[in-house]
């Protein structure tokens, strides 16, 4: 058992999964009990790192105790580890207790059930200290991100159906009352030949709409290997625009575009960037969800920026973004929406940190704030 | 497309539509013909008032989501100008909580997008009181 900074290797190899093979369920509700803390955090200041997840699926509660109670003995100071000291919580909130390591270090060990009564639950270990950046455990925490974005995509196939299901109802409906009327027309006394053509003619013609919306939709939400190349960013900008265009309507989201006509191309993943600028788009509509006294103004600019590269910036007219979670919005899971993850922000910043970019927000002057991300031309890569 | 003229009024009642989605003022209007009304659309709440054509319309075919003035403002303005044009609200918000607010408000018909051409007669026909 090694004494120094390395937490990972401090885990009995028999409870400790590596992040990568552990469920990602566990993962996820781990993150979900933690946007709900049960009670007030320990540290309030502190990184609160999460290094290590042990993860136990069994058909009782027990397995998670013990393999709890182990990692407790070998890791810390504490020499009993009974039931009383980490029985997990009747409601399935998590529990967590702070105990010392062998080497002094503050550690938190914690257990909960993924939901009351049930049987599977996770048990997991903090680290405390605000400077520990374990390369390890940035290294697990980044390739659980990429599980995740990977899951994003996966995961929450409700939205992506509801997207789709918004953007083909209008080619649809279209379809419906072009082709009622065309039975209409030829039951007429005399049958209304040419306007039974033109009925026709529109149906086929929304029909390969609502088909080509689709197809674009699916290619923006697959997963594939990221593909780097030389691309357009208003284009992608665009083409974002355009498979949104029903959801905006529905939102009473009026666009304004400002794209720069000498704007650089950059080199990255198409696809990855125009994700990231839907994520931006639908965080800029929510915002703006109950606003009722001013109208739903949402621009969208593209700009050179000082470095050569391109800029492009969200900015909404809504509620705007109180500055004490300004940070809190990046970081990973962390979301004010009783729906999705709140992966979004925190997935499409290691996006564009993976294009060597940056991606922040600011409060603008007037209501709302803006989000802005900015990614190297192809010409200085 | 339209088909030819020498109809009273009275047996073909102006129906006006009001929806931003220029997909809907392309195909209604043809339905609605075949169904014998006539019809004028507007693109706009705004549009739709200073057309100045309350008088004639019998029902007003509504969206509820558009920008600037919505569907339920709309509505709140012809009851402002003591105007009472039977309304059948049309719209893709699959949200009860929409349908029961629209009737609520007084709407005589809800539709919801994509409908069927005789749920559309069916509405204008209760809403007209024609059934």
């Amino acid at each position: 058992m090694t004494e120094t900074g390395n937490l990972q290797n401090d885990i009995p190899r028999e409870t400790s999964i590596a992040l990568g093979e552990a469920s990602l369920e566990s993962i996820l509700c781990t993150e979900e009990l933690y946007r709900r803390p049960s009670r007030p955090p320990h540290h309030e200041k502190e990184n609160r790192a999460l290094v290590a997840l042990v993860s136990a699926l069994a058909d009782s509660p027990t397995t998670i105790l013990q393999a709890l109670a182990r990692t407790i003995l070998e890791i810390t100071q504490a020499d009993s580890a009974g039931r009383g000291l980490l029985a997990t919580e009747d409601d399935g909130r998590p529990y967590e207790k702070e105990f010392i390591r062998k080497d002094g270090t503050p550690v938190v060990v914690g257990g909960a059930l993924f939901e009351t009564g049930g049987n599977e639950g996770v048990a997991f270990v903090l680290e405390l200290r605000e400077q520990k950046r374990a390369e390890e455990a940035r290294e697990r925490l980044r390739q659980a991100q990429a599980e995740i974005e990977h899951m994003t995509r996966v995961m929450t196939m409700g939205q992506i159906a509801a997207s789709i299901a918004h953007e083909v109802n209008q080619p649809l409906s279209g379809i419906v009352t072009n082709a009622s009327t065309c039975l209409r027309m030829l039951d007429a006394n005399p049958p209304n030949l040419e306007g039974a053509r033109e009925t026709a003619r529109r149906t086929i013609r929304d029909g390969h709409r609502a088909s080509e919306v689709i197809m674009r939709l699916r290619a923006l939400f697959s997963k594939k290997s990221v593909s780097f190349e030389r691309f357009d960013l208003n284009e992608a900008a665009k083409e974002v625009i355009a498979l949104s265009a029903s959801e905006l309507q529905r939102n009473r989201v009026i666009l304004q575009l400002d794209l720069a006509a000498d704007l650089p191309p950059v080199w990255g993943d198409r696809i990855q960037i125009e994700q990231v600028i839907l994520n931006l788009l639908k965080n800029g509509c929510d915002a703006m969800r109950n606003v009722d006294d001013r109208p739903r103004e949402l621009l969208i600019k593209t700009e050179r920026d000082e470095e050569g590269g391109a800029l492009l910036s969200v900015k909404d007219k809504g509620v705007g973004v109180v500055p004490q979670i300004e940070q809190k919005l990046f970081e990973a899971f962390y979301t004010t929406k009783g729906d999705g993850m709140g992966i979004g922000l925190s997935v499409s910043r290691s996006i564009i940190e993976s294009h060597h970019g940056r991606l922040w927000a600011v409060r603008n002057e007037g209501p709302g704030s803006t989000f802005l991300f900015s990614i190297p031309s192809s010409t200085n890569t | 497309m339209r088909s030819q003229d020498g109809r009273s009024t009275f047996h073909h009642p102006l129906v006006a539509i009001v929806d931003d989605d220029e997909s809907v003022r392309e195909s209604l209007p043809d339905l609605l013909e075949e169904l014998a009304f006539d019809v004028r659309a507007f693109p706009s709440a705004a549009e739709f008032l200073v057309s100045g054509s309350f008088s004639q319309t019998k029902c007003l075919l509504l969206d509820i989501a558009m920008p600037g003035m919505t569907g339920f403002d709309l509505q709140q303005e012809l009851k402002a100008r003591g105007q009472s044009i039977p309304i059948v609200f049309i719209t893709a918000q699959r949200d009860d909580t929409v349908r029961r607010l629209a009737l609520e408000r007084g709407a005589k018909g809800f539709l919801l997008k994509p409908f069927s051409d005789t749920a559309l007669l069916r509405a204008l026909n209760e809403a007209l009181g024609l059934d």
